[in-house]
């Protein structure tokens, strides 16, 4: 009897398990097919057209999205209802994405970028999962067709290996009269506590030893913050690798900072090794004499980026290093009700503005992140149609701006944001990525292109949008600085650099876009040296003015030890080849 | 005869009690760092600094978070249920001589404990069964680990196996003696095999990363992990309307891990003192004599 009962209960479970099993197994699609028809009647109700018919779901690989899967935010809706496309995006990292590939199982769109998918664009090519492009922009694109054609002889040249066309670049910039600079002035650059430098009376700097003098006089100015908190005029992090030592210094001497030990003077237009050329040396010369004059803070070595933040915030520092972190402290400030505390560029002795506005950009982000079609793409020629729109001056807005009417209204003839965007984005950090500002990737014009109606495509970009941002701070600097139309900080940055006072160059360089992939062993090679580099430098900046020397050819000995010579010689090889290219290039 | 208390037990009490904290502390800690403000939780020591619910109200009202718990809960049952079964029952099989290629079977599943072919050849083996995007792929690959299939092997070869031969002298079947008599004695390491395969389901995350895209099979835990992905990427870029974060709630990426860890290390704590008392009865008590 006992055994009957335990019998019993024993097929009940095992029955009661097949059923739950066999009956999740249909989950998926039995909610779907629930989901579709809640979508249907909703759309029906709005006199849109329902998922059901008309719509094509095109996968898309985007990492800046909020959620994965089918797209419902604004900005796809609007997409859909122009295009007939519902966005499907799939993300995830590297190593996801080799799976997939090796799976044939791609989404439809990709854009390609070494760092996010871990292949580079030839590897991806070599699979033979890309569909070639020629005959559907032929038939289907127009608009790419006719406004894009020296991107597409880019892409033919450089980004295929049989002449045809695979890959879209992204992001092209045509530049106009009106310049589409950045709020601070500049992407990188050392940005300096403005209010403290005209607490000492402004002085005049010509090099960059004023530029430490006057910086040590800012932080005797001000040795504590109001919390008790001590000052250092310079701060940093170094959970970056050696971003703190190889990128902002060097961003504002004009070079700029490239892979495997190399960097790439943009006024010269001369590759030079890291760690045997003069901007490297001079930027640790640099920290050198302010460890010594004991405005460096020592956790500079040790320190996360988070930390840094936090001194940012507290106002135990003053000097910073990108726009984004200008905006942060500035806003920061502001809001704590110091809206007369802030950063801006002060001189420094150095001259040179990176980042502060686009020139010319024909190939747009060229390597980086340029389009492909899948041999998975659902529906090629509509996913073609769908990019065609999205490369146009009314898909950059949407992409950029957002909906018209919803995200941005004209007012009096001037494109603007609208109050409903301006109430979303302070109430809610996620605001505008949950109503779809995440598909830029797949815009043909940059952010900063200046449409037709004389405003860029990102209506944030413009100058009576970023004046909305000012701070005080911005307001005593501008009238500072004696340029009186402008409107915000970098239209003063601008208009130094109109009249000479400060560097710029936007000319179209292809020669960092052509750069090959060294050898493993160079890889290899300079990881090494990048480990070592990363202990050498604080040596040499906390040792000794007089045995600064000493310690630099220390250092430059030990990089060699790790390589560094062979490392050179192979990049400087694939350099000069890129330069050869560049100029084949332009003369055909 | 007293006990007297020695410096050895002195030291010995002390050496524990410090291991013991250096246990528990950490998980206390995450917890205690969960539940408090946000902005203070970084000096949290031994006491929560503030008192605050709002990352884990975030984190309860996740789009879809509710369906994602049911799936995970569900993939955790079942999952257990058929792995446990699954492996008993071989591993009963393995026990018996009369079985057929028994070595070879045997063999057969200990290799797979040493080789591994990698994640592309395991993601195109899943695709080909025709598991991707189904509900399956939670429970069906894990069916049989090959590990807990010589643990409950090497357990039954210890029971006398007079038991069996007196059910088999009284007419019982291979499957009567398994459910009968050798599956109720392995209480002992069924539990253990059974608390190792729920915490393997709770948490693995890694079948839906690459194989499920569909959005109503979604586990709590990749929910979670997109989600502690994306604080990351909010919390590293600055809008130009930082300004207003004064107003809106902060949100630290940390806490959010905290909080993360909690959710996904309560549920197991609270099943596992009901499997607990297993591992202490069960053993034979007298079944046969002489």
């Amino acid at each position: 009897m006992n055994m009957k009962k335990r019998m019993k209960r024993l097929t009940a479970l095992f029955l009661s398990i097949a059923m739950a099993v066999s009956m999740l197994a249909g989950c998926g699609s039995k909610d779907e097919a629930k989901k579709d028809v809640g979508k249907n009647t909703e759309k029906q109700e709005e006199g849109k057209e329902s998922s059901g018919d008309g719509e094509v779901e095109i996968t898309f690989w985007d990492k800046d999205t909020l959620e994965t899967g089918p797209q419902n935010t604004t900005i796809a809706d609007a997409i859909a209802e122009k295009t007939g496309v519902r966005l499907n995006v799939i993300n995830g990292d590297a190593q996801k994405f080799k799976v997939l590939l090796a799976g044939g199982d791609l989404p439809g769109i990709v854009n390609s970028n070494y760092g996010d998918l871990g292949v580079d664009a030839q590897a991806l090519l070599q699979s033979g999962q890309l569909i070639a492009l020629d005959d559907l922009i032929e038939e289907h694109a127009p608009n790419i067709k006719e406004k894009f054609a020296d991107a597409i002889e880019y892409s033919k040249e450089f980004l295929s290996n049989d002449g045809k066309l695979y890959y879209l670049p992204i992001q092209i910039n045509k530049a106009t009269d009106t310049k589409v600079v950045d709020r601070s002035g500049a992407n990188l650059a050392l940005y300096t506590r403005y209010d403290l430098y005209k607490e000492i009376g402004s002085p005049e700097i010509k090099s960059t030893d004023d530029y430490l003098e006057a910086l040590k006089a800012m932080q005797d100015a001000e040795p504590e913050t109001e919390n008790g908190n001590k000052t250092y005029a310079i701060s940093g992090w170094s959970d970056w690798g050696l971003w703190m030592w190889t990128i902002p210094y060097q961003a504002m001497s004009g070079v700029t900072n490239w892979s495997y030990g190399m960097c790439y003077d943009m006024v010269n237009k001369e590759p030079l090794a890291t760690y045997y050329s003069e901007p490297f040396w001079n930027c640790m010369e640099f920290y050198n004499k302010a460890y010594n004059m004991g405005i460096l803070d020592p956790e500079i070595f040790t320190q996360k980026y988070d930390n840094y933040m936090d001194k940012l915030k507290n106002g135990q520092t003053f000097v910073t290093y990108a726009n984004w972190l200008y905006n942060t402290a500035n806003d920061v400030y502001a809001a704590a009700g110091t809206p007369e505390k802030g950063f801006e560029i002060v001189p420094t002795g150095l001259d040179y503005m990176y980042g502060a506005y686009d020139g010319d950009k024909p190939f747009g982000w060229a390597q980086d992140y340029p389009l492909a079609l899948t041999k998975n793409c659902e529906d090629p020629v509509k996913a073609i149609e769908m990019i065609d729109y999205l490369f146009s001056e009314e898909g950059a807005r949407l992409l950029n701006s957002g909906v018209e009417g919803v995200h941005w209204e004209v007012v009096d003839g001037v494109p603007q944001m609208t109050k409903e965007y301006r109430d979303g984005v302070a109430s809610n950090a996620t605001y505008a990525q949950s109503e779809g500002f995440a598909y830029t990737k797949l815009s043909g014009l940059s952010s900063s292109q200046i449409l037709s109606d004389g405003y860029p495509a990102s209506l944030l970009k413009a100058a009576e949008e970023v004046k909305k941002s000012c701070t005080k701070i911005d307001e005593i600097f501008i009238a500072d600085s004696g340029v009186a139309d402008a409107q915000y900080p970098g239209q003063v940055i601008e208009s130094k650099i109109a009249s000479g006072e400060y560097k710029l160059s936007t000319e179209v360089d292809l020669t960092p876009n052509l750069i090959k992939e060294p050898s493993d062993e160079t890889k290899n090679l300079s990881a090494q040296v990048d480990e070592y580099v990363k202990v050498g430098v604080t040596d040499v900046i906390m040792s000794d003015p007089k045995d600064f020397d000493a310690k630099k050819d220390a250092f430059i000995q030990s990089v060699e030890d790790k390589g560094y010579a062979d490392v050179v010689k192979e990049m400087e090889g694939i350099w000069s080849e890129a330069q050869k290219t560049v100029k084949e290039f332009a003369d055909k | 005869m007293k006990q007297k208390f020695t410096v050895f037990d002195a030291i010995n009490y002390l050496l524990f009690i410090l291991i013991t904290i250096a246990c528990i502390y950490p998980f206390y800690y995450v917890v205690i760092y969960s539940i408090s403000n946000p902005e203070l939780a970084s000096k949290v020591v031994l006491l929560p600094k503030g008192f605050s619910l709002q990352t884990y109200k975030t984190l309860f009202s996740l789009n879809n978070i509710v369906g994602a718990f049911g799936i995970s809960v569900a993939r955790t049952f079942l999952g257990t249920a058929l792995t446990v079964v699954c492996t008993s029952f071989l591993a009963y099989l393995v026990t018996k001589q009369e079985m057929f290629a028994r070595k070879f079977v045997y063999r057969f599943f200990v290799i797979t404990m040493y080789i591994n072919a990698g994640l592309i050849p395991w993601y195109l083996t899943m695709r080909a069964y025709g598991l991707k995007d189904n509900f399956l792929l939670y429970i069906l690959p894990t069916a049989v680990p090959a590990y807990y299939m010589i643990l409950i092997k090497t357990y039954m070869e210890s029971l006398p196996i007079s038991m069996e031969e007196s059910a088999r002298i009284d007419g019982a079947g291979y499957f009567r003696i398994f459910r009968s008599i050798i599956f109720p004695l392995c209480k002992p390491i069924v539990a253990t095999i059974a608390i190792y395969a729920a915490v393997a389901q709770w948490s693995n995350w890694t079948d839906n990363y690459f194989l499920v895209n569909d959005e109503n099979l979604q586990t709590m835990q990749m929910i979670l992990y997109n989600y502690i992905n994306q604080a990351q990427n909010v919390a590293n870029v600055s809008s130009q309307t930082m300004a207003d974060t004064a107003n809106a709630v902060k949100i630290t990426p940390m806490a959010i891990k905290m909080c993360i860890t909690v959710i996904a290390t309560v549920p197991i704590m609270c099943v596992y003192p009901f499997l607990q008392k297993h591992f202490v009865k069960g053993i034979m008590m007298g079944a046969v004599k002489g």
